[in-house]
């Protein structure tokens, strides 16, 4: 029985793991190497690809910042539009807050993609063109569905007499979020940030139309953007180095909030 | 201090979970709301503590209607059924934050925590989070909240319900002790018969929304004023006769005695109960209890008789005493 299952997980971690272990082979990767893979070669191993990543103008560094000013600002104003929206949610009657699920789980569902468009002739009105923060708005919108969702079913967890305590304590709307819901909801919060900054640390299309200015640029279009040395060549191993460098700021993400994630993510499959 | 609820309805819909309530506690009187689940009990203690409002009627408070008063204004000491401790606070942030919030400064906040945690014996525990106390160790902490909040009523939801029966039987001498001796009045939710006897000075027994019969343990057992007060007060149960044109006959275990000119019966099984013995009985008349001293030796048949004085009478359609 143990031996099937660490079998089972062997797999299963190879599975996951191998685009990510490829990617880190490339990124480390001479050229040559990587067009003959079985074949001889004096030069199988370089750091050419980070260097050509890191040395270019504006340096990649630059990026990664656009990135994370672009993540913290959408997951900021996420979470504080979502908080009092899935609190209120909670407190409505059964019918209002089932039919508002309905409504959010179809906005959560829609491909937003098909919404591109129409945000880009709104930013050109409302010109917000090459603003990092105002990146900020279109991916807090698209958050939302999911993250209010996310909350709403993390406070409908919280027994409803730890806020009934609260009250006859005397604590007003503002002091038991402050003091007593919030906090108790953490690790839900603490899922519903990771997920949303994920998602602005992947987007692309609205990144690449709302940015065109090469110092603004987010990374995954800053990494499209990396140029071969002809145009017939594709530039492989730079592309992955630049991927590698991408991703480490979320896995330092994920470990360092590990704990709170897996428990949120796990939240309401076990009554407490 | 008194509380005084007149003519209370709460309704679901077009469904009144509680309907034309009139309840009086005086001051330092223990009053328990007792009934099985859905009767309407929490409800009424919920309306009492201004978390949910009265569709019709009125509640005081102290002389003072609280009818459309906010919870923390109608300063309600409350235990609740989980205890509702906040887990992610130490014991001390628990007690402490309520008074923080009321306005009272760090210095007189720490001193009148500490000597309630003198007085519930927790001065060790401090430090903890709910999470690293027993059950008995979180009552206490509740119990603490409630006096902190320096009430004029004290509202107890079930608060003995999440605990053993050894830790209940400690724990009520204390429960009087800090809670009835105080001149508030007291409403003590249970749907136990046996902790709102021992608890309780008067009990409002309640069925559907409406108090079926208020009165003190003794009233409620001696003299119930239906069938089902007579059937939920008092164990083991009262015995039920079938009914004989329209009327049910009631005789508690304990006054049945034997007797040569009784009706003819046969011993089922006994359960021993140490000082006494109850007895599980076939009769013409249909199943009996009977509880006597354990000494006496029952053989299987035997003959059982009542005095008449000792029989409860019922209109079977109502079920009211006649």
């Amino acid at each position: 029985m143990m031996r099937h299952r660490n079998l089972l997980i062997t797999v299963l971690l190879l599975w996951s793991l191998a685009p990510l272990l490829w990617q880190v082979y490339t990124s480390f990767s001479t050229h040559e190497a990587l067009l003959q893979p079985l074949g001889e070669h004096n030069h199988r191993w370089t750091l050419d690809n980070y260097r050509q990543v890191l040395t270019a103008n504006p340096p990649f560094w630059r990026y990664l910042f656009n990135s994370v000013i672009v993540g913290i600002g959408s997951t900021g104003l996420t979470l504080l539009l979502a908080i009092p929206a899935a609190y209120s949610l909670s407190k409505v009657s059964q019918n209002v807050a089932r039919t508002a699920k309905f409504l959010l789980f179809g906005a959560a569902l829609f491909p937003y993609v098909l919404l591109f468009l129409a945000l880009l002739e709104l930013a050109r009105s409302l010109n917000l063109g090459n603003n990092l923060l105002a990146l900020s708005f279109p991916y807090a919108a698209l958050s939302m569905p999911l993250a209010v969702l996310l909350l709403l079913s993390a406070f409908r967890d919280l027994p409803s007499e730890l806020e009934e305590a609260a009250r006859l304590e005397g604590l007003g709307l503002w002091q038991r979020l402050r003091w007593i819901l919030i906090p108790l909801i953490g690790p839900a919060t603490a899922s519903t940030a990771i997920l949303v900054f994920l998602f602005s640390w992947n987007e692309y299309p609205i990144a690449m139309t709302w940015i065109s200015r090469a110092d603004l640029l987010t990374l995954p279009v800053a990494i499209a953007r990396i140029a071969g040395s002809s145009v017939y060549s594709i530039p492989y191993g730079a592309y992955a180095a630049a991927t590698v460098l991408g991703a480490l700021p979320l896995l330092l993400l994920v470990l360092i909030f590990q704990r709170q994630i897996v428990s949120g993510l796990t939240q309401g499959a076990i009554k407490g | 201090m008194n509380l005084v609820l007149q003519n209370i309805g709460r309704r679901f819909g077009s469904n009144w979970i509680v309907r034309h309530l009139d309840l009086e506690v005086s001051e330092g009187e223990c009053l328990a709301l007792l009934g099985p689940s859905g009767c309407g009990k929490s409800t009424t203690l919920r309306l009492i503590a201004g978390l949910d409002q009265p569709n019709e009627g009125s509640i005081y408070i102290a002389g003072k209607d609280v009818t459309r008063v906010s919870p923390v204004d109608r300063r309600i000491g409350m235990v609740f059924q989980s205890y509702a401790l906040f887990p992610h606070l130490t014991v001390f942030a628990n007690l402490a934050l309520g008074l923080q919030v009321r306005g009272i400064g760090a210095s007189d906040r720490k001193q009148r925590v500490a000597s309630v945690l003198a007085l519930m014996q927790l001065e060790d525990l401090a430090d903890r989070h709910p999470a690293e106390l027993s059950g008995g160790q979180r009552q206490r902490v509740a119990l603490a909240r409630a006096l902190l909040r320096d009430p004029l009523v004290y509202l107890l939801d079930e608060p003995m319900s999440n605990l053993d029966a050894q830790l209940r039987e400690d724990l009520r001498p204390q429960l009087r002790h800090l809670i009835l001796k105080g001149s508030q009045p007291v409403i003590y939710v249970t749907h136990d018969q046996h902790e709102a006897m021992a608890m309780a000075h008067r009990i409002a027994v309640m069925r559907d929304g409406k108090i079926e019969q208020i009165g003190t343990p003794q009233e409620l057992y001696h003299n119930p004023s239906s069938l089902f007060v007579a059937s939920f007060i008092g164990r083991p149960q009262i015995n039920l006769l079938p009914a004989e044109s329209g009327i049910i006959k009631a005789i508690r275990p304990e006054h049945l005695q034997l007797s040569s000119e009784g009706i003819p019966c046969r011993l089922i099984y006994r359960e021993w109960l140490g000082t006494s013995q109850l007895l599980m009985i076939e009769s013409n008349r249909g199943p009996l209890r009977m509880l006597c001293a354990s000494e006496i030796k029952i053989p299987e048949t035997i003959r059982l008789k009542w005095s008449p004085e000792k029989e409860h009478q019922f209109d079977a359609s109502t079920g009211e005493r006649c």
